[in-house]
C-alpha cells in the first residue's frame, strides 16, 4: 500500500472516531487531524512529482483546512459558550452501529464497480466511507457547530475520492473548489453567529419555528 | 464570446459595493440588461449554426443552456426591479444578488462539468445570505438548513462528477468537457456510470428540491425576501436540473440510463407537491410546496428525454419560471402590506391590495394550468410525453399531482381573493404598489400569456437544436 492509500484510511478511522465522543473539543480536533492527513496525501504526492503547485496546494490545504478551520471553529464555539453536544439523536452505541453499517454500504459500492488498480479501490472505499459517516454525523447531532463539522468531514470524503483521478482535477477546478470550502466555512461561522443572537444557543434542535 | 454574458455582472457586483448606496439598483440593472444584450447575441449565433464558447473551452452554449440563461437574466432583472423597492442594506443586496445570478448564468453556460459542479455550489454560497437577508429568527433558520442540507446534496453531485471522469478512462482521453464525454459515453464502464448517475440524482436532486430531498426547500422558499424566492423557486432550481440533465444524457449513451429512478422520485415530487399545495395554510409555502411539484414534473421529462419529453420540461422550466416569479413578487408585496403569511388572514385582496393581487391571481391561475397561460402548454406537452412513454404508476402520480395542485389554486384563491362573506370593511385601507413593481407584473403577465399562446412556435429553432442534441431517447 502507497502513502496515499495509508493515510486514506486514517481519515476514514478519524471520521469513525468522531461519532464516539460527545464533547466539542474531540470533535473539532479529530477534524484537524483528518484535514492534516489530507493535507499529507497531497503534500506527498507534490514531493514525490516534483510539482510546485501541488506541493503548495498541500500547504495551502494544511494551513487552511488543518489549523486555520478548527482554530476558527474553537474561537467562535467558545466565544459562543459552546462546550459539549447535546444527547445525540441516535445514542454513542447505536451511531456507531450506524457507523459499521456505512462502512459495509461504501465497501459494497466500492466492489460492485470495476477498478483496475487495486489502490484506487481502497480510496474509493476511504472515500465514499468518509462521506457517509459525515453525512451520519451531520443527521445524528443537534448542535449546529457539530453539524458543520459532518459536512466539513463529508468535503474531505469527496476530496479523497477526487484522488482516484490520475493528476486529479485542473487545478483551476481544484483552487475554485478549495475557495468555495472556504466560502462555506466563512458563511457558517456567519449564521452561527446570526442563530446564536437569534436563538441564544446554537443548538439546531431550538430551530423549530417553521413548519406547519 | 460567452465570457462577455458574464463580465458586466462580476463588475456589477465589485462595483456595487463600493458606490454610493442610491446607485446600487442602476448599477445592478444596467449589469444585467448588459449581460442579456450578451447573451442575445451568442443565442443568436447559435440559433446560425454557431458554437458559442468562452473560459477557453470551459463554458459552450447549448440549446437546453440558452433557454435557462434567457431565464436566469430575465428573472435576474426583474427581481433587481422589485428589490430596489423592497429590500433594505441595497448595496449588500444587489451585491449579493449579481453574484448569485452570474453563477446561475454560468452553470447554464458550463461545458465542464467541474465548473458545472463548482457554479452550483457557488450558487449555494452566494444565495445562502440572501435567504437570511432580513435577519429574522424563521430566516436565519432556514437559511442554516438550507447552506447545510444544499451543500450536502452538491457533495453527492462532486462524487458523481468524479466517478463519470473516472469511467471514461479508458474511452479516450481524460476530459471533464461533456460535450467530450457524453460523445465517448459509449465506451464508458456502466459500473461507474450507474453509480455515477444515481449519485448525481441524488446530488442534484437534493438542490432541485426533489422528495425525499426536498426539507430544505419550503422553509428557504418562505422565508427569503419574495425577490430572492422568485430566483430560489423560478430558476435555481432548474438550473440545478439542467445540470442533471447533462448526466442523465451521459448515461443515456452509456447504456445506463438509470430513467427509472428518476422517474419514480418525479413523479412522487409531482403528487407530493401536488397535496402539499392543496393543504398549505400559508400562501408562501403553498408557492414553496408548487415548486416540488414542478420540479417533478420537470424532471420526469427530462427522465423520459424523448425530444418531445425535453421540449415540454425545458418549456416548463420557463414557464413555470415566470409565473412563480409574479406570484412570489405579488405575495411578497401581500405579506408586506398585511403582515401575515396565512391564507385565512389575507383575503379581500382584490380591494385591499389591488395590484398585488392581480398579479398574485394570474399566477396562481397560471400555476394551478389555466387554459392560454405558460404552464398549460407545457404542461399538456409532458402529458402527452408521459402518456406515450411512462409506466401507469408515473401517469397516475402525474394526473393526481396536477390535480391537487390545481385544485389547491383556486381553492385558495377563492378564499384569498373577494372580501370574506362578500360584505367589505368600509374604512379599511387600500395598497398600491411602486410603479416599477407594476412593470415588473406586467413584463412577467406578458411573457405567461405568450409562452402559453405562441411558446412552442417562437421557440422551435432552440426546441429542434435541443431534440437534435447527444443523448436524446428515440
Amino acid at each position: 500500500m502507497n502513502t496515499p492509500e495509508a493515510l486514506a484510511i486514517l481519515v476514514l478511522t478519524a471520521a469513525a472516531t468522531s461519532l464516539g465522543d460527545k464533547r466539542l473539543r474531540p470533535l473539532i480536533l479529530t477534524y484537524a487531524v483528518q484535514a492534516l492527513l489530507v493535507a499529507g496525501v497531497v503534500i506527498s504526492e507534490g514531493i514525490a512529482s516534483g510539482h510546485g503547485a501541488v506541493l503548495a496546494y498541500g500547504i495551502a490545504i494544511l494551513l487552511v483546512k488543518g489549523i486555520a478551520t478548527p482554530a476558527y471553529i474553537t474561537w467562535i464555539s467558545r466565544r459562543l459558550g459552546v462546550q459539549r453536544e447535546l444527547e445525540p439523536i441516535l445514542n454513542i452505541p447505536l451511531s456507531l452501529l450506524a457507523a459499521g453499517l456505512s462502512l459495509l454500504a461504501a465497501l459494497r459500492v466500492a466492489s460492485s464497480v470495476h477498478l483496475e488498480d487495486p489502490g484506487d479501490r481502497i480510496l474509493l472505499v476511504a472515500g465514499l466511507g468518509t462521506v457517509l459517516l459525515g453525512l451520519l454525523t451531520m443527521a445524528t447531532r443537534r448542535r449546529a457547530v457539530t453539524q458543520s463539522l459532518g459536512l466539513l468531514t463529508m468535503e474531505n470524503g469527496a476530496f479523497l475520492v477526487s484522488l482516484i483521478l490520475a493528476g486529479g482535477l485542473p487545478l483551476a477546478i481544484e483552487l475554485s473548489a478549495f475557495l468555495e470550502v472556504i466560502v462555506l466555512v466563512v458563511l457558517l461561522g456567519i449564521l452561527f453567529q446570526r442563530i446564536h443572537q437569534t436563538f441564544e444557543s446554537i443548538d439546531a434542535s431550538a430551530m423549530t419555528t417553521l413548519g406547519e | 464570446m460567452l465570457g462577455y454574458v458574464l463580465l458586466p455582472l462580476a463588475a456589477g457586483a465589485a462595483l456595487t459595493t463600493v458606490a454610493p448606496r442610491r446607485w446600487a439598483a442602476a448599477i445592478a440593472l444596467a449589469s444585467l440588461a448588459a449581460a442579456s444584450v450578451a447573451a442575445g447575441w451568442a443565442v443568436t449565433a447559435l440559433a446560425g449554426g454557431g458554437v458559442p464558447q468562452g473560459l477557453g473551452g470551459m463554458l459552450r452554449l447549448d440549446a437546453a443552456g440558452a433557454l435557462v440563461l434567457h431565464l436566469v437574466l430575465g428573472l435576474g432583472f426583474l427581481a433587481a426591479l422589485v428589490g430596489s423597492q423592497t429590500e433594505e442594506w441595497a448595496r449588500r443586496f444587489h451585491a449579493l444578488l449579481l453574484t448569485f445570478t452570474g453563477t446561475m448564468a454560468l452553470a447554464a453556460m458550463a461545458d465542464n462539468l467541474g465548473l458545472l459542479w463548482a457554479s452550483v455550489e457557488a450558487t449555494t454560497l452566494s444565495s445562502a445570505l440572501l435567504v437570511g437577508h432580513r435577519r429574522t429568527k424563521e430566516s436565519t433558520e432556514a437559511a442554516w438548513k438550507y447552506l447545510i442540507l444544499s451543500s450536502t446534496g452538491i457533495l453527492f453531485a462532486f462524487v458523481a462528477t468524479l466517478l463519470v471522469v473516472l469511467a471514461a478512462r479508458g474511452a479516450g482521453p481524460p476530459t471533464l468537457s461533456w460535450n467530450s464525454l457524453v460523445g465517448a459515453a459509449a465506451g464508458m464502464d456502466t459500473g461507474l456510470v450507474r453509480l455515477a448517475l444515481a449519485l448525481a440524482i441524488v446530488g442534484y436532486g437534493t438542490k432541485a428540491g426533489l422528495v425525499p430531498y426536498h426539507f430544505w426547500l419550503p422553509d428557504a422558499h418562505s422565508e427569503a425576501p419574495s425577490p430572492v424566492s422568485a430566483l430560489l423557486s423560478g430558476v435555481l432550481l432548474s438550473c440545478a436540473l439542467l445540470a442533471l440533465d447533462r448526466f442523465m444524457r451521459i448515461g443515456r449513451v452509456a447504456g445506463e440510463p438509470m430513467e427509472g429512478l428518476l422517474l419514480a422520485i418525479g413523479a412522487v415530487s409531482v403528487v407530493a407537491g401536488g397535496a402539499l399545495v392543496l393543504a398549505a395554510r400559508s400562501y408562501k409555502r403553498m408557492l414553496a410546496y408548487s415548486s416540488i411539484e414542478n420540479m417533478g414534473l420537470v424532471a420526469v421529462g427530462l427522465a423520459l428525454g424523448t425530444p418531445l419529453a425535453l421540449a415540454g420540461a425545458y418549456l416548463h422550466i420557463l414557464a413555470h419560471g415566470a409565473s412563480k416569479a409574479l406570484a412570489f413578487f405579488a405575495a411578497g408585496r401581500v405579506h408586506h402590506h398585511l403582515g401575515t403569511t396565512t391564507v385565512a388572514e389575507a383575503t379581500g385582496l382584490l380591494r385591499r391590495t389591488p395590484a398585488a393581487a392581480r398579479g398574485l391571481l394570474l399566477g396562481f391561475l397560471a400555476l394551478a394550468g389555466a387554459p392560454l397561460l405558460g404552464p398549460f402548454t407545457s404542461k399538456v406537452i409532458l402529458l402527452a410525453a408521459t402518456l406515450d412513454g411512462a409506466p401507469w404508476p408515473a401517469i397516475a402520480a402525474v394526473v393526481a399531482g396536477l390535480l391537487l395542485a390545481f385544485v389547491g389554486f383556486v381553492r385558495h384563491a377563492a378564499a384569498m381573493m373577494p372580501d370574506p362573506g362578500g360584505t367589505p370593511s368600509p374604512a379599511a385601507p387600500r395598497f398600491r404598489e411602486p410603479r416599477t413593481v407594476v412593470v415588473a407584473f406586467a413584463g412577467l403577465a406578458l411573457a405567461i400569456l405568450v409562452l402559453g399562446v405562441a411558446g412552442p412556435a417562437l421557440l422551435e429553432p432552440l426546441l429542434e437544436l435541443l431534440a437534435a442534441g447527444p443523448g436524446v431517447a428515440p
